[in-house]
């Protein structure tokens, strides 16, 4: 133990160095890690959301809600099969508002507010309370200059809609969505009312004729982009373990065979593997705590400076997870120093072996 | 007196390749309590395996060593490492200090590995330091140390568990001859004062008066010589190159 300290203390270049290593790649990987949650809510956070277990959507539509198309016959089929007052058709449109000549993009999601669990609100009325031209909308809508009691005027589809209230985390590929009643839609033929995208149901999964039952998770993964944006940063984020792993590693295993005449002198005076190790993975731990608090620091100051709008979402058990998950790489690498010190002879302290 | 180590019919084979060779053969001697004993030879005579199995590194292929009557002979390695902890002082070629520790913490190192971190042993790091004329040293680093204090810092760090038994390897190997024969001397006042017994593997012969006996080695045997023929030939190994080859100055 005190040997850890003394050496930290009196090597400190060489251990400030790979400390600044370790906390640049740990800086890198709570960003990536933050933007790939960041972005994966931004895409979806409106699907993962979605009141319901299951989605019905047509085969051809592979999962792709916005290319899915359940004509009237299809829904009713699908009524037959599951309990009606759980399950709702749902209507997806994009469109444009307009607000003092600033157009916001939006997307309506149009369905029968008044069955399943709807999204709680955070603000106003909630899902299940509105009627007519009365929406419900996502925060992020503020950013653009909107609150509670606005009109949304849509010139697409001529007709204007009253803010009710807002909940939060629903957006479709980083845009707005928008909880609409289809009823509204059907008598003011806003839409096509034999055709919506998916119908969505609480309870058991069944199978369909040429239509699919996706669970909420399938849904998300299957939206366009979504598997392979969130696979690229999850493979940048495996990628800056291994390296940060590599990084300690050679760096400890490299001190270590410097001083393989060291360990040498101490095991001849009496020193066992036990003793030596237990230093060396003090040092590495210490290094490591340092960094992530380093690192953590870092990104604290970031979160602050950086536009509220670009995508960037850190929790505490991501944090929690990623530092664990840095520290038990680590402290793995360092078993390779451990061994080259537990095949260190004593011999090696009398410099010459006959 | 008792004798505080005793080795009888020490031999060791090594196997180089296939063939086994015999680097000690029917090696008896024996050490007293405050007795400072020298062991000279040519390089490959089998001092430093002799050492290594005095000082706990190696266990002989057969015979006996004892240490105050503990047979440490056919000991497992860790419990070899204890003796090592306990009742043996090292005293390396080059001092093998640790680089990044002041003097005070190479002798609390000691301390340290033996569990008994504590006041007490504090007060004896002082007192060890301030013995070896170390006093003004005691929070210099290694590299500020001259060739003759790192030796000196390597003498109190080997009393510092306070062993039965010290063993010094070459220790005035990189000294010039005055700061060697000041080292030596240094280690025999500390054996004597604290009646612990000493072996000494040196090439130096210079040295050889300040012992009480010598051993000489050749080729795995030995055999004890009177002091007599080192009073009158002070400096016979000259000749035979078998002086130090490292004659750094301070």
């Amino acid at each position: 133990m005190f040997l850890a300290f003394k050496e930290l203390g009196y090597s400190k270049l060489k251990y400030i160095l790979v400390t600044i290593i370790l906390t640049a790649i740990l800086f890198l990987l709570f960003f990536v890690n933050g933007l790939a949650s960041g972005l994966s809510n931004a895409d979806s956070s409106s699907l993962k959301n979605l009141p319901a277990d299951y989605v019905v959507m047509n085969e051809e539509a592979e999962g792709n809600i916005t290319k899915s198309q359940i004509t009237e016959a299809e829904k009713q089929m699908v009524y037959e099969k599951v309990n009606h007052d759980q399950a709702t058709p749902l209507t997806i449109t994009m469109s444009t508002v307009k607000q003092d000549s600033r157009s916001t993009d939006i997307v309506y999601f149009a369905l029968n507010t008044d069955r399943l669990t709807m999204p709680e609100v955070i603000e106003g009325k909630s899902v299940r309370a509105i009627s007519g031209k009365e929406v419900i909308v996502d925060e992020s809508i503020k950013d653009q200059g909107y609150s509670l009691n606005d009109t949304l005027k849509d010139e697409n589809l001529d007709t204007e809609f009253k803010i009710a209230g807002f909940f939060e985390n629903q957006t479709y590929s980083h845009l707005p969505v928008v909880y609409t009643s289809l009823t509204h839609w059907h008598e003011n033929e806003l839409t096509d009312q034999e055709v919506s995208q998916a119908v969505l149901y609480d309870g058991e999964k069944a199978g369909f004729d040429e239509l699919e039952a996706l669970t909420i998770d399938e849904t998300v993964s299957a939206m366009p982009g979504y598997s392979e944006t969130q696979g690229s940063l999850l493979m940048m984020i495996t990628f800056l373990f291994i390296i940060s792993a590599f990084v300690s590693t050679v760096f400890f295993y490299v001190i270590t065979i410097q001083k393989t005449n060291q360990f040498g002198i101490l095991k001849a005076i009496g020193a066992d593997t036990k003793f030596i190790a237990k230093g060396m993975i003090i040092q590495v731990v210490l290094i490591t705590a340092l960094s992530l608090g380093l690192s953590l620091l870092g990104i604290t100051g970031m979160t602050k400076v950086i536009p509220a709008e670009m995508p960037f979402e850190i929790s505490i058990s991501l944090i929690a997870f990623t530092g664990a998950l840095f520290l038990a790489l680590n402290l793995t690498g360092s078993l390779l120093s451990v061994y080259r010190a537990a095949k260190v002879d004593a011999l090696e302290a009398i410099g010459r072996v006959e | 007196m008792r004798a505080i180590m005793k080795l009888e019919n020490i031999s060791k084979t090594f196997m180089d390749g296939d063939t086994p060779v015999k680097v000690l053969e029917n090696i008896s001697l024996e050490i007293k309590r405050g007795e400072f004993v020298a062991i000279v030879g040519p390089s490959g005579s089998g001092k430093s395996t002799l050492l290594s199995i005095i000082g706990a590194l190696l266990t002989p292929s057969s015979g006996t060593v004892k240490i105050n009557q503990e047979k440490i002979s056919s000991y497992k390695p860790r419990q070899l490492k204890k003796v090592r902890s306990n009742k043996i002082g090292f005293i390396f070629q080059s001092a093998n200090l640790i680089p990044y520790l002041t003097v005070k913490d190479q002798l609390l190192l000691v301390a340290d590995i033996a569990s008994k971190r504590n006041k007490q042993n504090k007060d004896k790091a002082v007192r060890l330091i301030d013995d070896l004329g170390l006093a003004h040293r005691e929070k210099s680093h290694v590299h500020q140390l001259s060739g003759g204090e790192k030796q000196r810092v390597a003498i109190a760090r080997a009393f510092m568990n306070d062993p039965e038994i010290i063993l010094a390897d070459e220790p005035t190997a990189s000294l010039d001859s005055e700061r060697g024969r000041q080292v030596v001397e240094m280690l025999l006042k500390e054996v004597k004062s604290k009646e612990k017994g000493a072996i000494m593997v040196t090439h130096d012969e210079r040295m050889l008066d300040l012992c009480d006996r010598i051993y000489r080695m050749e080729d795995g045997q030995i055999r004890e010589e009177s002091m007599l023929s080192v009073e009158n030939h002070p400096e016979p190994l000259h000749a035979k190159g078998g002086f130090p080859e490292k004659n750094k100055t301070l």
